[in-house]
Formats: C-alpha cells, sequence, structure tokens
C-alpha cells in the first residue's frame, strides 16, 4: 500500500547532459550558508517559511491587539446606558474595524502563520513548495491591513458594519472613502488568504518526507488540508461580491440596486457564502493544534484519527450548505429557511465527534496539566457552550428572536474565542519554545488563563441574558431601565479582565525572551517532527530529510531521537548543485517522486505584491494613471519571479534507498506545480461560479428585469462558443504534448496557436457584448462581469503562451522541460471551459429587443 | 449627545416599563411559543453542556481507554437524537408562529433613516401613522413590511420574532398581539448613524378599543383652538414644514417624514426616544442634529423662542 | 490508498450535489419565476433523495465490511474508518436535506 514504486508518467529520459546544471545555484556557499537567512534589510527579500511564517503571525497578532482594544472602546461605550464616551459615527467606526479586523486581518492571517510556519517542519521539508508565493502573500496581507488601518488617518474609517450590507454600503448611503478602503483594502490583504490556500495544498500533497503517507501525515495537516480547499472554494464569493459592490460605487453599475433589477440579498448571499464558511475555516485550524497538543500532553496518540479525518472532511462540505442561517430573518421562504436550518444542525455530528475524539483521548494515559493543557480544557468548555448555542440558533423560530440581537454576539464570540482564541494561546505557548528557544513562565500561564478565561464568561455569559432581552446588536447607545444596564456593566468589566489576561501573555512574551529557561531538545516530549531538532533550531529544517515510518516518529523511531539531529540519515545530505532543495512526493502515498528546486532570497514578492498594493491605493484615491504605474510594476515582479531558467530534466541521487535517483521538478501532473495549479484553478473556479451564482439568482428572483435584459448578439456568441472549444483542444494538445516531451518546434507553434485563438474568443466576446448595456439593469451587468472575468483569465493566458514561447526562444526553457506548457495547457483548459459556459449563457440569457 | 433632562420617561410611554422590550414575555403568539422553545431548549442543553463537562472530568480521571462506542454515541447518536427533538419542535413552533391569516388586519409599514411609517387598512381606510403601532389583542394582523432607503428589520421582541425592511421587497409577517399594553419595538438590522436612535412603541388595546380606536383617528387633526395653538400651526405653515410632514386637515402630501396628524397622542418622541410632551418637542425641533445624528430633518435652531413654543405646543396638542 | 481518499471524498460529495439539487429545486418552485410547481419539486427532490440515499447506503455497507476486513494494525484502516463515517455521516445529512420538502406543506409553511 504505501511506498509504491512511483509510476514514471511518460516523461522523457532526461538527457543529463544538456542540463546538468543548477542555473541559480550559489557555488561559493555550502549547505548551511545556502540555507542562511539574508541579514540586514536584506531579510526582506527572505522566502523562508520560517521568517514568513513569524511574519504573519507577529503582524496577526498586532492585529488582534488592535481590535481588542477597539473592543474594550466598543465596551466602555457600553458600560452605562446612554452614555456619550463616544460619538455614534466613532462607535460605528469602531465596532465595524473590530469585527473586520478580527476577521481578515487577525484570525485567517493567523492561521496562515501556524500553517506556514509549521508544516514544512511537520513533514520532513526543508521549506513550503512555493516559497516567494508565502512572501508575496504576506506583503499583501500587510500593504492590505495597511490600507485599511490608514482610513483611520483619513478619518475615512469605515462605519458600515464587517458585513457591508447594500444598500447602506452603497455610494448613495455611505458617501465618501470609507467603504471603498474596507473594499480594495480587504480584498488585497484576501490575496494572502487564497495564495496561503493555494501554497498549503501544494505543499501538504507534495513534499512530505519519505515514506510519510497521508495515513502518517500529523492530523494538523489533514485539518490544514480541508481548511486551505476551503478557503479555496469560500473566499472567492466574497471576493467577487466585493469587485462587484466596488463596480457598484466606482462605476454605477447596478448590481444590488433594486430598481434596476439587482438585489440587496444578493450581496448577503455572496457574503455569506463566504461568511459562513470563514468560521469553520478559522475554527479547522484550531482544533488542528488541539488534537495535535491533546496527545503530547497524555502521552498517547490521538484517539480515533480516523474518525477526526472523516469529521473533518465532512466539516468542510457541511459548512457550505448553511450560510443562508445569517438571513433567516430576511423574508426567504420558510421552505428555504427549513432546509438551511436542517443543514445547519447537521454540523454538530462532525464537530460532536471531533469533541469526542479529544475527550476519549483523554482516557488513553495520565494527562499533564500543563499551559496549553489549561487552554484545551477552556476550549473544551467554551467551544461545547458556544456549539449548543449555536444548535439554538439553527432553529428558525428561536432565530428570528435571536438574530441581531446580543445572543447571537454571545454565540459568536463564543465559538470564535473558545474554538480560535483559546487554543491559539495554547498553541503559542506550545510552540514559543520553537520560536525562541526559551520556555515561558507556568505560573504567569495559569494567571494568563484564569484572567482570560473567566473574564471571557463574564463578558459573554451575560450578553446572552442582554440578547432575550431584547437588545438588538450595533447599537451605540441605549436607554436606562430596559433591563440591560446592570447585564452591559458586567460584561465590560469582563471584557476588561479577559484583557488583563491577554497584557499577563504579553508580558509574559517579553520576559521569557530575557529570562525565560532555556528549552531542550523536544521540550513537552511530543512525537512529530518539528521537535527534530533543538530549538532554536539551525537556518535550516532538515540537514537531511529522515525516512518516516510512523505517525508518532519521535516516539516511534529511536534512530530519530537518539544521536544529534543533524546527523541522522535522510535524504539530499548532499547538496551538489548549491541549491535549497527538498524532497518532493507522491500525493497520497507519500513515496518519493522527485527533488524540488526551491528559489534563494528574491525581492521579487516584494516588488510585485508592492505594485498591486500601488494599484489598489491608486485606484482608492481615483488616481488612474498610477494604477496602471502600479499594475505595470507588479506585472514586471511577477515576470522576473516565473522568467528563471526552467531545472527540470536533472537526475539526483537522493541518497536514500540504496541511491535512489529522482528527476528534478518532474513534468507529472502529480508534481507540486501542477497541483498548486490545480489549487489555483479551484480558485478561478469558485470566482466564475460565484458570479454564475450572482446571474441565475437574479434571473430567477427578478424575472421581470432578466426578461427586459437585451440578449448579446447571437452570431457572435456562437463564434465564441466555437473558438472556446478549439482553445480547449489546443490547450489539451500543449500539456499533453509538454507530457510527452515533444519536439520545441511543435510545442512553439502550439503556444504560438494558443496565444491567436485566445485573441480571437476575446474579441468574439467583446462583439457578442456590445449590443449589452450594463447599466440597463444588474442581469446585464452581471454578463459584462462575466465577460471581464473570462476576458482577465484570457489576458493572463496570452500573456503565458507568449512568454512561454519566448522563453523557449532564449533558451531559458530546453527541449524536454515542459513543465511551463503543462501548466499553461491546465489553465488554457479551465480558461477556455469557463468561456463555453459564459458563451452558453450569452446564448441564451436575455431577450433580443 | 443627547441632553438628560430630555431622557425621562413619562407614564404614557413604554419607555418606563422594565422588560417592556423582552423576548422573555408571552405578550404575542410569537413570542410566546417561542418562549417555551427557550426554556425548552435552554434547559436541554444545558444538561447536555454538563453532561459533556461531566464526560470531561470523567475521562480525565480514568485510566481504562475509552472504546470508539464514546464517539459513537456522544459524537453521533447525541447530537442527532438532539437535532431531531430539536427540528421536530422548532418546524413546529416555525408553521405554527408564521401561519399567515386570511382575514388579518393589514398594516403597512415602512422603514426610513431613522423613523417608522404606518398605514393601517392599506386598501381600505388607509390610515396614515408614523413610529407608533396600535395593534388589537387576539387578532392576527399581517404587517407588510418595506424599506424607502437601507435594510432595516422589524421587531418587537415582546410580541414576534422579526422580519427585515429590504428595498425591492416586500416582506410579510404575520403577528398576534395576547396580551394588552405598552411595549417597544426596535430596529434590528444595523442602518447607519442613527440606528440605535429607531425605535417605536406598540399600543396593544381591546379589539373593540381599538376599533373605536381607528374609526376616531380617521379624520382630520385636532383642529387649533386656542390663539397660541393657531400661531402655532402658522409656524408649522411658514417655515416649510408641510414639504415633508402631513397634517390632514392642514397640509397634505408631505411624505419625507413622519405624519404628524396625532404626534401629540404618542407615548414617545423621535422614534421611541423620549418621551412626548411639549419640552421634548421644542428641544427635538431646535436640535435634530444633536438628538439624532444623521436624521434628514434639519435642526430648526433658528426659531424664535415664541415661534417655537407656539409650534411645539401646537404639536403638542394634536392627540 | 489512492482509491480510499476517493471514497472518503465521494459520499460527501454526493451530499454537496445534493444539497444544491435540492437547494435549486426549491428556489425554483418558491421564488417569483416560479419555474416549476411545487409537486413537481416535491416529487423530483424526492426521487433525488432516493437514488442519493441508496447510493450512499450502498457505500456505507461496503464501507462498513470493508473495515470488519481490515486489521487493526493495518496502515491503512485510519483511511477506511473515515471511508464508513463519512458515509454515514453523508447519510444523515441527506435526510437533513429532504427535511423542509417532507414537512412543510407549502413554500411559506
Amino acid at each position: 500500500m504505501t511506498d509504491a514504486p512511483f509510476d514514471p508518467t511518460p516523461a522523457p529520459p532526461p538527457r543529463r547532459d544538456a542540463y546538468d546544471v543548477a542555473p541559480k545555484g550559489e557555488p561559493e556557499k555550502d549547505f548551511e550558508e545556502v540555507w542562511a537567512t539574508p541579514q540586514g534589510a536584506r531579510v526582506l527579500s527572505s522566502v523562508s517559511h520560517r521568517v514568513v511564517g513569524k511574519r504573519f503571525l507577529i503582524t496577526g497578532f498586532i492585529f488582534f491587539l488592535i481590535a481588542g482594544v477597539l473592543a474594550l472602546l466598543v465596551r466602555l461605550q457600553l458600560i452605562v446606558p446612554e452614555n456619550t464616551f463616544l460619538d455614534s459615527e466613532t462607535y460605528n467606526q469602531f465596532f465595524t474595524m473590530h469585527g473586520t479586523i478580527m476577521m481578515f486581518l487577525f484570525a485567517i492571517p493567523m492561521l496562515e502563520g501556524f500553517a506556514v510556519y509549521l508544516i514544512p517542519l511537520m513533514i520532513g521539508a526543508r521549506d513550503l513548495v512555493f516559497p516567494r508565493l508565502g512572501a508575496f502573500g504576506y506583503y499583501c496581507y500587510l500593504f492590505g491591513g495597511i490600507i485599511v488601518l490608514s482610513s483611520f488617518i483619513f478619518d475615512a474609517a469605515p462605519a458600515g458594519g464587517w458585513f457591508m450590507y447594500v444598500p447602506l454600503s452603497t455610494s448613495q448611503y455611505t458617501e465618501g472613502l470609507s467603504a471603498d478602503f474596507w473594499l480594495i483594502g480587504i480584498t488585497l490583504a484576501e490575496i494572502a488568504s487564497v495564495t496561503a490556500a493555494v501554497e498549503i495544498i501544494a505543499a501538504i500533497l507534495c513534499s512530505r518526507a519519505p515514506g510519510m503517507s497521508l495515513t502518517k501525515m500529523p492530523i494538523l495537516m489533514w485539518y490544514l488540508l480541508v481548511t486551505a480547499f476551503m478557503i479555496a472554494i469560500g473566499f472567492p464569493p466574497l471576493i467577487i461580491g466585493s469587485i462587484l459592490l466596488e463596480a457598484e460605487r466606482l462605476l454605477g453599475l447596478p448590481f444590488f440596486d433594486p430598481t434596476l433589477g439587482g438585489d440587496p440579498l444578493l450581496w448577503q448571499h455572496l457574503f455569506w457564502l463566504f461568511g459562513h464558511p470563514e468560521v469553520y475555516i478559522i475554527f479547522l485550524p484550531a482544533a488542528g493544534m488541539v488534537a495535535t497538543m491533546l496527545p503530547v500532553f497524555v502521552g498517547k496518540p490521538l484517539f480515533g484519527y480516523g474518525f477526526a479525518v472523516a469529521a473533518v472532511v465532512t466539516m468542510g462540505f457541511l459548512s457550505f450548505g448553511l450560510w443562508a442561517h445569517h438571513m433567516f430573518a430576511t423574508g426567504l421562504p420558510i421552505m428555504s429557511l427549513s432546509l438551511f436550518s436542517a443543514a445547519s444542525t447537521m454540523v454538530a455530528i462532525p464537530t460532536g465527534v471531533q469533541i469526542f475524539c479529544f475527550i476519549a483521548t483523554l482516557t488513553l494515559g495520565r494527562p499533564r496539566l500543563t499551559i496549553p493543557m489549561y487552554f484545551i480544557l477552556g476550549f473544551l468548555f467554551i467551544f461545547v457552550l458556544g456549539g449548543l448555542t449555536g444548535v439554538m440558533l439553527a432553529a428558525v423560530p428561536f432565530n428570528l428572536q435571536a438574530h441581531d440581537s446580543y445572543f447571537v454576539v454571545a454565540h459568536l464570540h463564543y465559538v470564535l474565542i473558545g474554538g480560535f482564541v483559546f487554543p491559539m494561546f495554547g498553541a503559542l505557548y506550545y510552540w514559543v519554545p520553537h520560536f525562541t528557544g526559551r520556555m515561558m513562565s507556568e505560573r504567569l500561564g495559569k494567571w494568563a488563563f484564569w484572567l482570560m478565561f473567566s473574564g471571557f464568561n463574564l463578558a459573554f455569559f451575560m450578553m446572552h441574558l442582554t440578547g432575550l432581552r431584547g437588545m438588538p446588536r450595533r447599537i451605540a447607545t441605549y436607554p436606562e431601565g430596559i433591563g440591560w444596564d446592570r447585564l452591559n456593566m458586567l460584561s465590560t468589566v469582563g471584557a476588561f479582565i479577559l484583557a488583563a489576561g491577554i497584557a499577563v501573555f504579553i508580558w509574559d512574551f517579553f520576559r521569557h525572551q530575557r529570562a525565560g529557561p532555556k528549552a531542550g531538545r523536544d521540550p513537552w516530549g511530543a512525537a512529530t517532527l518539528e521537535w527534530l531538532y533543538r530549538p532554536v533550531t539551525p537556518g535550516y529544517n532538515f540537514r537531511a530529510i529522515p525516512e518516516i515510518r510512523s505517525r508518532e516518529p519521535l516516539w516511534d523511531q529511536p534512530e530519530l531521537t537518539e544521536g544529534p539531529a543533524a546527523e541522522i540519515e535522510g535524504a539530499l545530505r548532499e547538496c551538489p548543485d548549491h541549491r535549497r532543495e527538498t524532497l518532493g512526493c507522491d500525493p497520497v502515498s507519500g513515496a518519493p517522486l522527485q527533488i524540488l528546486r526551491l528559489p534563494h532570497p528574491t525581492w521579487t514578492p516584494l516588488i510585485s505584491a508592492f505594485g498591486l498594493a500601488v494599484l489598489f491605493a491608486a485606484t482608492l484615491a481615483s488616481v488612474y494613471w498610477l494604477s496602471a504605474v502600479g499594475g505595470l510594476i507588479a506585472l514586471a515582479g511577477l515576470t522576473g519571479w516565473v522568467w528563471e531558467p526552467s531545472d527540470s530534466g536533472v537526475v539526483r541521487n537522493t541518497g536514500i534507498r540504496d541511491g535512489l535517483e529522482l528527476p528534478v521538478n518532474v513534468v507529472a501532473r502529480g508534481g507540486h506545480l501542477h497541483v498548486g495549479t490545480v489549487g489555483t484553478l479551484l480558485i478561478l473556479y469558485a470566482l466564475f461560479a460565484s458570479l454564475l451564482f450572482a446571474g441565475l439568482y437574479l434571473w430567477n428572483t427578478q424575472p421581470v428585469f432578466a426578461q427586459a435584459t437585451e440578449r448579446p448578439a447571437r452570431m457572435f456568441a456562437l463564434l465564441a462558443f466555437g473558438l472556446s472549444v478549439a482553445m480547449f483542444a489546443l490547450s489539451w494538445m500543449t500539456g499533453r504534448a509538454a507530457i510527452l516531451g515533444s519536439g520545441q518546434g511543435l510545442i512553439l507553434i502550439l503556444n504560438g496557436l494558443l496565444a491567436l485563438v485566445v485573441g480571437a474568443v476575446a474579441a468574439t466576446f467583446a462583439l457578442a457584448l456590445l449590443p449589452v448595456d450594463p447599466w440597463s439593469t444588474a442581469f446585464a451587468a452581471v454578463g459584462w462581469a462575466m465577460g471581464a472575468f473570462v476576458a482577465a483569465l484570457l489576458a493572463v493566458t496570452f500573456y503565458w503562451a507568449v512568454f512561454n514561447a519566448l522563453r523557449k526562444l532564449v533558451g531559458a526553457q530546453l527541449e524536454g522541460q515542459g513543465l511551463p506548457d503543462l501548466l499553461l495547457g491546465s489553465f488554457g483548459k479551465a480558461t477556455a471551459a469557463m468561456g463555453v459556459v459564459t458563451a452558453l449563457a450569452f446564448l441564451f440569457a436575455g431577450t433580443p429587443q | 449627545m443627547m441632553e438628560g433632562d430630555t431622557q425621562l420617561p413619562g407614564p404614557d410611554s413604554a419607555l418606563d416599563i422594565y422588560n417592556a422590550q423582552t423576548t422573555l414575555a408571552r405578550a404575542g403568539l410569537g413570542a410566546d411559543m417561542v418562549f417555551d422553545l427557550t426554556v425548552a431548549m435552554t434547559l436541554a442543553f444545558g444538561v447536555v453542556f454538563l453532561g459533556v463537562m461531566a464526560v470531561v472530568c470523567l475521562a480525565w480521571r480514568r485510566n481504562r481507554p475509552a472504546g470508539a462506542w464514546w464517539v459513537w454515541s456522544g459524537g453521533i447518536v447525541l447530537p442527532l437524537v438532539a437535532i431531531i427533538v430539536l427540528m421536530a419542535g422548532s418546524t413546529a413552533v416555525l408553521v405554527a408562529s408564521t401561519r399567515s391569516a386570511p382575514n388579518a388586519l393589514e398594516i403597512d409599514i415602512t422603514g426610513y433613516q431613522f423613523w417608522w411609517d404606518v398605514v393601517y387598512d392599506p386598501e381600505g381606510i388607509a390610515l396614515r401613522d408614523a413610529n407608533e403601532l396600535v395593534l388589537p389583542a387576539g387578532r392576527p394582523v399581517t404587517l407588510r413590511l418595506r424599506s424607502a432607503d437601507v435594510i432595516h428589520s422589524f421587531w418587537i421582541p415582546s410580541i414576534s420574532g422579526k422580519m427585515d425592511m429590504i428595498p425591492g421587497r416586500t416582506n410579510t409577517l404575520t403577528i398576534t398581539p395576547l396580551e394588552t399594553g405598552r411595549f417597544r419595538g426596535q430596529c434590528a438590522e444595523f442602518c447607519g448613524l442613527s440606528h440605535p436612535r429607531m425605535a417605536f412603541e406598540v399600543v396593544v388595546m381591546a379589539p373593540d378599543a381599538f376599533d373605536q380606536w381607528l374609526a376616531a383617528t380617521q379624520g382630520e387633526a385636532r383642529d387649533a383652538a386656542r390663539p397660541e395653538l393657531l400661531a402655532g400651526r402658522q409656524v408649522f405653515v411658514d417655515y416649510g414644514c408641510p414639504a415633508c410632514h402631513e397634517i390632514r386637515g392642514v397640509a397634505t402630501g408631505g411624505r419625507l417624514g413622519p405624519d404628524l396628524t396625532r404626534v401629540g397622542a404618542r407615548g414617545s418622541l423621535g422614534a421611541g426616544m423620549w418621551r412626548m410632551n411639549q419640552g421634548n418637542l421644542a428641544g427635538w425641533i431646535a436640535d435634530v442634529g444633536d438628538m439624532k445624528p444623521g436624521a434628514k430633518m434639519p435642526s430648526y435652531n433658528h426659531l424664535t423662542g415664541p415661534e417655537l413654543r407656539a409650534v411645539s405646543a401646537y404639536l403638542a396638542s394634536l392627540k | 490508498m489512492n482509491a480510499l481518499v476517493l471514497h472518503i471524498a465521494r459520499p460527501i460529495t454526493l451530499w454537496s450535489l445534493h444539497f444544491i439539487a435540492i437547494y435549486a429545486l426549491i428556489s425554483a418552485a418558491c421564488a417569483p419565476r416560479g419555474l416549476i410547481e411545487a409537486d413537481v419539486m416535491r416529487a423530483v427532490s424526492g426521487i433525488v433523495t432516493l437514488g442519493a440515499a441508496v447510493v450512499t447506503l450502498a457505500w456505507l455497507i461496503i464501507g462498513m465490511r470493508t473495515l470488519r476486513q481490515t486489521p487493526d494494525g493495518a496502515p491503512e484502516r485510519p483511511l477506511v474508518v473515515a471511508v464508513a463515517w463519512t458515509a454515514a455521516i453523508s447519510l444523515v445529512a441527506l435526510f437533513a436535506n429532504l427535511w423542509p420538502v417532507a414537512f412543510l406543506a407549502t413554500c411559506s409553511g
């Protein structure tokens, strides 16, 4: 079953003579120097997952503190009725920014930070498979976060709620730039989430240590893998929604305008199609960290690994079927409400399975009550309570009373603080020795926990009652004597106690860096590979990548713990090409498949992200020439990024299994780049599906306007259909030729043909849409949005085809190095498929006027 | 931001009734059924919660490894049983509490930033009022909810669950008040700057009292009987108030602001926020911007003292 | 093991398709366009659910049998367990999707 010998897909026998060099090697450096983090200002060019991961964690934590201070100010305002501490506008800004920062700039980046930092260490890789993408994502997040925060400086902080409901957030009711700050800044920051999704999927599937089959992965990897897929599907609806809303604000396109056949509920659908899975995207990695830490302190493997896998996978799917339970009061048909109600309750099952796996794990040994364990127990207490109120809220009649009241505020904080913040603090205590090499204080940790736990429950349990007593959310003030005074007072006091606990943590964090005892090797007695080296580990992760035979390698494989870690036998000890390398594996069995050449420090991610940030910020400021400049900088950065000469076509000895020889960057569907491309396509399909949903939704709920919409020109739509099919065929041939290792000439011709056909498809789509006025109805506007989306993908395909052809002509891509064309083929096929669907939609939507 | 002395609730208003805005009440059919559901779920889930915590303690002390049945029973059977019971109960309540009634009284309510326009019996007498809802006890009422600008949500916690008011849509909500009295409702969907100041009062009367009220309220506004009131009426007209406000028999057509035909009879002022009296009315007219930030009405602080007194006296007399 | 990964994802993917189908049917019957009659929606929902349930049940039975035949220490056992459990959870969730169609008389309750 495991370690099935890799069946080489029909890759050509590599010709050593022609390619036997590493184009970007640094021959003057030895292994440690190759992996060393650059010093001084050049550290910004670092792409190492440990550097990027820590940046995510630190930045995310700073945003957590900012949003936390906003929450305290909000609570101060509510401490007494009719308080005048904050005026309404400031209060609205604060609660909006509290939610926005916590959800987009803290929770998601924080989990990305843990994922980026831990994944390679736990699966036996020397870095993520796309290190530059990680760095790029971080900078997008940083710049996006700065844009959002800078709105305070310009006195234009968003004040429409983190949910940005239309029409309140349209230019008619929110003048000025506040909503644009939100839409543009958050969209930029979200780029980090989707790039992280691709990164996580490809890293976990393609770069595990030899022998680490799916069943031997640390359980956290399952959680992160499912989370990454959820991000790939879940974020696109919001990205599309944000773009449509920004287009409505900027260009006046009537997507959500009911007078022109738009629908405010369309925004809510798109928002919650993202917003609900988001909650599970935040929860799952935290639960995964609990499932990682808990067995360590019990001293036995996790109970029911298979149960947990089933629970996580089903939860990932089920969580997409409940978005409308945020919309129970919007007047949807009762039958729809009941469907979402029933689906919502279903999540209780996989959640229950996980919780009982955790509880059953406790029975396996004698649990040690360490600080992370305190937080795990706190998680169990708070999250179970929050889960139960969640089931209550799934009951429609109760929801109609509790919705948008403080009961929901209580519920969501129980789920998010219980389900994310408590495990996160446990995880910080647990992995801090890995970051700093020192242990944090047990005594202060207990203080931090008990303050946080008691403060949290005081603050938020009361809110259940406040909500049942009829207090709506998001009100800056409330009248006296209505039964909410004392409860709010207690909530405010609790919030400050909770904050005191967090302050103790911060103090301890700074204290322990000087005074904390040095952490030994594997200080908690953990079983996973990140503890293989004594913290703080050297610049590299693994001097040689060991063979893995167990899910708890440090417990079951004595050879890993007996001698010095750097001397452990394993793959890729030799570094003949002076390149950063790690071992690539078969996605399922974990059998070694290829050697991955990883990038060395480079400025391209920073330049690309900077260009994008300029593009976004200039659009915000309506300085469109600067937007164009930003776009060009980003394009130049990205082009420099991918231009580097191809590495594939070389075979190297891995140093394991009696001299196992593996190809470098194999040209195959199971390779990391193709898996990454598939992940990217998943995101693009989800973006497209969101648009398609918008069109179908408007068609179904606004039939009169759909009827009144002009139909795209039929002849051109037909032509676009045919040309899209041709494009699909050409793309398929390109990918096929790449895998078969066809001659340069043939692939060059295919590249050229593809570029031509892409141009033709784009032209026919433009001509088809010409008679449709996007300002006439929302339905027409969605048609244009679909056209624009496909056009953007066509532009990428065109650029890519020309780019590949150029690289061949200048010798950066030699014969047999077909990887770029394999990827181009897959991307072209997907674009063509979306073109086909769009053309079909254009053939039948609307009426010829 | 708000003047302290204008806050005092008065005896004619729901503002001072403790628990006048709570879901833990039985003043309407929906609230009544949900109250039972809430209590039942709280008890049941309380037991489940304590049970799970007890199992955690048990697991902590126990040294014999758990079997797979722990996960089967705790992770699948327990939630499933709870879910089926819950769904059965909630579906029954859902159907019963949202059932439309064929002969129900109809009322159109339109949400504005930040007040409520109310039209009784829109197909018949079409009696317009604002910011206060008068209902008969024991009779089903179908509310047709719309919005004139952004999304609002109509909510009388003590009587029924909420329903959003969405531009471009008409949502219907059928409610049946069960107890007479005054209750407070409030906008439950964030709608902008003065969202917290968008409330309203509900007066539930005995059915015959309601019929009398409806008949008595249909006519034109009470006449200005005294010279001061006459002067006040003149101020109302001279300063262009009728552009937005209607007073039947005095000035018709103004629909941008609340109908004022019986403004003095309402329990509260400013959409359920302050006690209705002449002093508060004068404060309101002179200083809307401070009392209700974001309201469309400008502050008439350029009125002279006598003008302000006269117009507030006149409005207070409209009962 | 490739097959086992597929088998884990299979039933819950079917659930997703079923959910989308039921959502689409309800939307087609209850939205302003009124694309189909409520009875049609009910009948099609029933048939779709029956079909999906039979398939999922078959997967569950096969999964349980494989589970019994897989020894405790077998390396692929965790995935075999996960196959059976996803099938079980998916089967329950399928019926949850049918709940509104089964227990509500009309679109409005």
